[in-house]
Parts: structure tokens; sequence; C-alpha cells
């Protein structure tokens, strides 16, 4: 049984998502509800949660504001946010989960599925999310990457190119380093390419700015590697990468 | 710019006295065994002059060795040979003073000798370092002079190229006639004459030049044409090569296929000889016939291999020529924003080219007053007794000191205030420029931001959300919960997508079609269980992931539904299949409704979504350009009764 707090100012939002939990979620039990950052600190410290659902966007200390007077938490947060870009790329650079509001049955089961998989509580984790909040836009973030049981925080500028396979990433740094990562390159290509990465193939994201010249067909990087650009986005690919 | 360089080129290859870098084994050999000093004297003269270009420094320890043997035992013919090649030394390395009293030194010995063949040699030296110093005219009276005594002395290989050396000097002095004259004179001794075809090549040259310059451009091609087919025929590419291009550069304002012609041509040649510089030239002269031609694509190859070649040689006058050619493309391409970065660029290496021409200038003033002032002092010294000449020294050494930094101040202010003059006026052009480009984009963007809301009021057409409230409204109402929240929940994710997709131009196939699923899976809900579809595509086609114009095939589906299905009574079948037809992708939206030819003479609602659908498609098409065509089939069975319609759109 996974046991839940909802945190969010607004009334008919918990009562909402407690209704979705009861009717999709029967191994969700929800042990109370909060609706500031305040009441949510007391009932948190009162039940000890696995889960916590907290909205972003309160009045009087939104949900960042309770994890950064946290410090460290225990629990795992599942965020809820009507929209903002800032906080969704925060959280997704994190590796964070999230849900868009109005939140959907499926979306919700699957959050819940990735919480009972694998709980995400590490400090290192915490630690970076808290960065990337303070940070005024991506450019500064670091992406979460873990290899092994060690967690990495990753200057976007750092990696040269993403690399498909199957439901896994392969993310490669200028300093040869390589990850793997449980996300997909859909994931990296919606996060980072408002940094400036282009996706030139359906398995290969690559940073422009490690990017020395296209010939033949391929990308070629300052390290000498060279990426393949699919036949299909060639041309697009080509003109974005010159212009 | 071009052509100066040619004819320096061809000072150096041709004109010059041929050394032969290949006899100096030989010579070091005699010079070893010789047994008589006069003998080893003329081989170390001789060593100086056949190494004068291959190695210089070695040439010239040569040299001096050479001079000092053939002065201590006064031996004339190589006293006044080691002056001359010796001359040519520092002529050749940048001292025209030096190179000035050793000509004369070797002109007075030769002279004394009465051996006017050589005299004529030193006095065709002294004509290329008046040259060097500028002075045509000096150039010239030596030239004349150097021809008297050729051929007095009957040295008719000589005789030849002093004429093509004056020929070059009235070219330059642009009296083009009596260049001609010159270089037809030069030209009939060496086919008399001469053993070697090309100088022939470079006289004729030389008269296209002429030619060209007068701008009688048929004459010009005729002579550079015969001096190509010399040049190809003794083998010379890189001489054909520049003929050819010189060729092309009359065409190009006439002609530029024929130009493109002759610059391919030269371009072969170059890239075979492995001459970047070369090629990097007539790459950019083909880009501008080929946008003269209007082929804006060979144009755009042509530009960005030779701007490649450009930068990799590093002549940064030439890169800039090119950006402002890639510039120019990118306006005739209508390419707004190309044509700012390269436009900048150009603009940027100019203002840097114009700094360094600045700082070399400063540098040339400060090293010719410094000369200058060295040179005085020592006049100076020479011409006063030793106390006074210090104290005068001393005097003028303050004031000259004091009139060097004024003037060095001034010259430095003057550079100063011209350089931020220039470079005001180039940041008042640019300013201008980013403003109109500024204008243009908040012009695009505002189109953009009206597209976007256009898009979602049409979108979301009113009467769907209406039907989709009162639908949810009428299951709650029967505490249908179950079916109440799908419905909810279904409009939701409409809703999301449609507002994540209005602010995207591209998505993927996959977005698209889950998109249209979730939308017709809405329409579903409210027309039962009478209405079956389909949305496909192929598989390997979805995990190329293609990514396509959006928001664009959902007004046809909803077209089918609302005005081709919901009117008909019975089965209702829709079909979207995406598909790649001829390398684009293609969407078909076919059903089975009342057709297009039996449509209820109600209008209403109905005209005002088809009017929308046609204001957001016209929107899309000029914004897309092509990629909005569309064509509608009305289907009809052999009756010729309406079946149904399908429309297909290349996305």
């Amino acid at each position: 049984m996974v046991r839940a707090v909802i945190v969010d100012d607004e009334a008919e939002a918990r009562a909402s998502l407690r209704a979705m939990l009861r009717r999709r979620a029967e191994d969700v039990e929800v042990l109370a509800e909060a609706s500031s950052a305040e009441e949510a600190k007391a009932v948190i410290t009162q039940h000890a949660p696995d889960l916590v659902f907290l909205d972003v966007q309160m009045p009087g200390g939104n949900g960042f504001d309770l994890l950064k007077q946290l410090g460290s938490w225990d629990f795992d947060v599942v965020f809820t946010t009507a929209s903002s870009q800032h906080a969704i790329q925060a959280i997704r650079f994190s590796a964070l989960d999230y849900l868009m509001k109005p939140v959907l049955g499926d979306e919700l089961r699957a959050a819940i599925d990735r919480h009972i998989a694998k709980r995400s509580d590490d400090p290192e984790v915490q630690r970076q999310l808290l960065h990337n909040i303070a940070q005024p836009n991506e450019q500064s973030m670091k992406l979460t990457l873990t290899q092994g049981d060690r967690t990495h925080a990753i200057a976007p500028a750092e990696i040269t190119w993403c690399q498909a396979d199957n439901n896994y990433t392969a993310v490669h740094l200028a300093d040869e380093r390589r990850f793997v990562s449980a996300r997909t390159l859909k994931d990296y290509d919606e996060m980072l390419s408002p940094l400036g990465f282009i996706r030139v193939h359906k398995s290969a994201l690559v940073n422009r700015k490690h990017v020395d010249g296209v010939a033949e067909g391929h990308v070629r990087l300052r390290n000498g590697t060279r990426v393949e650009i699919s036949r299909r986005r060639l041309e697009e690919v080509t003109h974005a990468l010159r212009g | 710019m071009r052509l100066a360089a040619l004819c320096l080129f061809l000072f150096a290859a041709h004109v010059a006295p041929a050394q032969d870098p290949t006899l100096v084994p030989e010579l070091l050999r005699s010079l070893r065994t010789a047994p008589a000093d006069s003998a080893r004297a003329q081989s170390l003269v001789k060593l100086c002059f056949n190494l004068m270009r291959s190695a210089p420094d070695s040439a010239r320890m040569f040299g001096e060795q050479g001079l000092e043997l053939a002065q201590r035992i006064g031996h004339d013919k190589s006293i006044a040979d080691a002056y001359n090649n010796l001359g040519w030394l520092a002529l050749s390395q940048g001292g025209l003073k030096e190179a000035d009293s050793l000509f004369v030194l070797a002109l007075d010995r030769f002279k004394a000798m009465n051996k006017p063949a050589y005299e004529s040699v030193v006095r065709s030296n002294m004509g290329w370092l008046a040259e060097k110093k500028g002075d045509r005219v000096g150039a010239l009276g030596q030239f004349q002079e150097a021809l008297k005594l050729a051929e007095a002395g009957r040295d008719t290989g000589n005789v030849a190229v002093i004429l093509y050396s004056i020929g070059t000097n009235y070219n330059k002095m642009k009296e083009y006639g009596h260049a001609r004259d010159y270089f037809e004179r030069a030209l009939a001794m060496e086919r008399l004459h001469g053993e070697r075809l090309d100088k022939q090549g470079i006289c004729l040259m030389g008269i296209g030049n002429t030619y060209r310059s007068e701008g009688e451009k048929q004459k010009a091609i005729l002579n550079y044409a015969q001096a190509e087919t010399i040049f190809v025929h003794i083998g010379d590419l890189y001489d054909a090569a520049l003929v050819a291009e010189n060729t092309g550069g009359l065409y190009d304002q006439d002609e530029p296929t024929k130009a493109a012609l002759y610059y391919n041509r030269a371009l072969k040649a170059y890239t075979e000889l492995k001459s970047p510089n070369d090629q990097a030239y007539v790459l950019s002269a083909l880009g501008y016939v080929w946008m003269k031609s209007g082929e804006l694509v060979k144009a755009d190859s042509s530009l960005v291999a030779g701007a490649a070649l450009a930068a990799a040689t590093g002549d940064l006058d030439l890169v800039s020529d090119f950006e402002l050619r890639l510039a120019q493309l990118a306006s005739l391409q209508g390419n707004s924003n190309a044509t700012r970065t390269h436009y900048e660029r150009y603009i940027a290496l100019q203002d840097s080219l114009r700094s360094t021409a600045n700082e070399s200038e400063l540098l040339r003033l400060r090293t010719a007053f410094e000369t200058e002032r060295s040179e005085k002092d020592n006049a100076l010294l020479r011409a006063s007794d030793a106390e006074k000449g210090e104290r005068l020294r001393v005097r003028n050494l303050q004031l000259y000191g004091s009139l060097a930094l004024a003037l060095l101040a001034l010259v430095g202010v003057v550079l100063i205030w011209r350089n931020l003059r220039l470079r005001r006026k180039h940041s008042e052009v640019l300013e201008e420029l980013n403003g109109a480009l500024e204008d243009k984009q908040a012009r695009i963007e505002e189109i953009n931001a009206l597209l976007r809301m256009k898009l979602l009021r049409t979108q979301m057409d009113p009467h769907f959300i209406h039907n989709c409230l009162n639908a949810i409204r009428a299951l709650s109402l029967k505490a249908d919960h179950e079916r109440a929240d799908e419905y909810l929940e279904g409009f939701a994710r409409l809703l999301r997508t449609v507002l994540e997709h209005s602010v995207r131009d591209r998505i993927t196939l996959e977005e698209e079609i889950a998109f249209l699923k979730d939308y017709v899976k809405l329409e579903q809900l409210r027309l039962g269980d009478d209405f079956t579809w389909s949305i496909t595509a192929d598989e390997t086609l979805i995990s190329e992931e293609p990514q396509i114009s959006s928001l664009l095939v959902q007004p046809f589906v909803e077209n089918a539904i609302w005005h081709g299905l919901a009117q008909r009574s019975g089965s209702k079948r829709l079909k979207v299949v995406f598909e790649e037809r001829d390398g684009a992708i293609t969407c078909t939206v076919e059903d089975n409704g009342i057709g297009r030819t039996d449509i209820p003479a109600t209008p209403g609602r109905r005209s005002l979504g088809l009017k929308l659908t046609g204001e957001r498609l016209q929107l899309l098409t000029e914004r897309l350009e092509n990629e909005g065509a569309f064509q509608v089939v009305d289907l009809k069975d052999e009756e010729g009764t309406p079946t149904g319609t399908r429309v297909s759109l290349r996305l």
C-alpha cells in the first residue's frame, strides 16, 4: 500500500485527485490533504508518507518553497502543475516526476507505477532539484544522470550527443564519459531542444555547440565523432546547422 | 586586384633571369676541383645566381665569397657578376638602397669592360628596381637604355624580355596602345628567335590584357584564346588556368553561362594543381556568375566550397568577399536571417581588415620615420666636427625627438579618429539594417501570434465545445459517472494537446495520430455505435519519427464527421491513412458520408465551419507555402450516386 498525501491549495483539485485515486489506484491510500506549504509541513511530519502529490503553484509559499525549507526529504514527490515551463524543466532536468493538470487517469496510474518500481528519494537528486529551481533559466540547470548507484549532475553544454538505445539513451559527454539513462531520447529531445540540441536522426540528438560541420549525410562533431543524419531530416538539419 | 596579382606572378616566373638549381651539384663539384682561383670565383658567383630563389641565404654567402675572391685576384667579370647577383638578391629581399648601389657598381664594371649585353641585364634589373620603388618613368628610362644595349650586344633573348618589361610598364601607366606595341614586338622577337613557347603565351596574354583594359572584349578574348592554346600545348596548366580565369572575367557581365564555363576550366586546373587560394578566387567568381544567371543552387555550392577554402587559406579579404556574396545569395533566396548573418560577418571582417591596415600603416610610418631620423643623424654627425657635432646632435635629437613624438601623436590621433569615424558609420548602417530586420521579425511574430489565436479559435469550434459540455452534463444528470469521467478526461486531453500543438510548428507523426484518435474518440461518444473508424499509418514510417505541421489534418477529419457522416443515416465509416508517397507524407481522409454534391441547402453553422476551415487553410498554405496542398475526390457508385468524399493532403 502506497501511503500518500495531497498538497494543493484548491479544494476541488484535491477532491478530484482523491476521487481519481479511488477509482484508478486502489493500492494508494490517501492519509491526509494539505492546502498550503505550511500545513503540508505539519501533515508530512505527522504521517511520514511514501508519496506526496505536490502542487507547484500555491499562493503564499509554493511547492518548491516547501522542499527548500525541508532541505532533504524521505518521500517521493509527484509534482502537479497547470503550466509553468520553468518549473517543468527544473523537474525534468532533475529526473523527477510531474503531472500536468487537469490530471489524466492513465498518466496518474503511470506515475504511481513508476513510484512503486523505483523510489527516487536520493538526496543528491533532491539537491539538484533545489539547484535547478534556483536557476533563472535552463541554460544553467543541470541534468541528473544516474550511473550504477551514483548520481551525477551534468551541465547540458558538456553533452556532445545523445543516442537512443531501445528505451534507453546513451548520453555522450565532451570528456568522453558516457552515461546510460533509463529515459527515452524523446524525453531528452523535449528537454534539450530549447538549448540548441538538434534531432538529426530518430536515434540521435546532437548539441549544436559541439558540431564541427555537415558532410556526406553525417554531422561531424568537434571530437571527430560522426553521427548519421536521417534522409528525411537532411535538409532541415543542414539548414538549421548552417543558418 | 586579382589582375595585378597575375602580372606580379608573370614577372617572377617568366621574365626574371632563369635560375636553375639543378646545376648546383655540378657547380659545387667544380668549386672543389677547379685549380684556378678565377674558375672558383666564377663557380661561386654562378652558385649565388642559381640559388637565389631556392636558398637566398646560401646564395648570399656564395655571392659574397665569390666577390671577395674575385676582388683578391682582380677578376673583373666575376666582380661585376657578383655585384649584379647580390643586387638582385637585395632587390628580391626588399633592400632597395643596397640593390641600387650594387647595380651601379656592376654597371660601372661592365661598362669599363665594354660588354653591352651584360650592361643591358644590369640596366633592366635597375628598371625592375625603379619599378619596385614605384618610379615608372625611371623604370622606363632604364629599360629603354637596356634595350639599346641589348640590341648593340645582339642579345635577342634579352631584347624580347626587355620589350615585354617595357610593355608591362606602359600597361601599368595605362598607356595601353604603347604597351601593346611593345608586347607585339616582344612576341615577334620570340616567334623569330625564341626557344621557349611559354614566353609567346605570356606576350599574347599581355596583349589580351591591354585590349581588355580598353574594353575591346572580342580582341582580348582572341588573344587569350591563343595564349591558352599555347599553355595547354606545353602543359603549363597554371598559366592556362590564369588565362581561362581572365577570359571568364570578360564574359561575366554579358554571358554569365559562358563565363562559368571558363571559370570551371580554371577551377579544374587549380584543383589539380592543389592551389587553394586560386581555387577560392575562381569559386567566388563562379558564385557571382551563377547568381547572375539565376542558378542559385550552383551558386550556393560554389560559394560554400570557396568560403571554406578561403577560410583555410586565411585570406581575410577573400573570406569577407565570400561573406558578401553569400549575403547577396541568401537575399536572392529570400532567406533574411542568413542574409543578416553573412552581412554581419562581412562587416566584422571589413572592420578588422581596416584596423589591421591602419595598424600596419602606423607601423610603416613609424619605421620610415625612424629610418629617416637615423639617416639624418648620421649625416649631421659626419658634417660637423666632433664637439660641435655632438652639441648639434643632442639639440637636433631633442628637436627631432619632440617633433617625432608630436608627429607620431598626430598620426595616431588621425588614425584613431578615422577608425572611429568608420566604425561609427558602419555601426549606423548596421543598426539601420538590424532595425529593419527587427521590424520584419516583429511583424512575423505578430502574424504568428494571430495565427495561433486563430488556430485555437477554429480548432476548438464553439459548437464542438458546447456539444462536449452538454454531453458531460447529460451524463452527470443521469449519474453515469463512469462515462461522464471518460468524456471529461477525453475533453481535457484534447484541450491540452491543442494548446500544446498550437505553439509548435512541427510535431511528430505519432503525436498527430494520438491527437486525432483522442478527437475521434470524443466524437464516437456522441455519434454512437453506428460510427466506426480507423486511423492508421505504416509502422516503419512512424518509427522514423517524421515531423509534420501541427493541426493540419484535424479540420478535414472534423469536416468529414460533421458534414459527411453526421448527416447520414445508417453505418458511418471514417478511414484516415498516413503513408509515404513520392518521398512526401500523405494523409488520406475518407468517409462514406453524404458527399459534397448532396449538401442540404441550410446555411448557418455549416457555412461558418467551412469558412473557418477555408480561412485557416489559406493561412496555412501561405505559411507553409506548398506544404498545404490538398485534393478532394467525390466518391460515386456506378449510378453516379455520391458515396462519400476522399481528401488527400501532402504534409
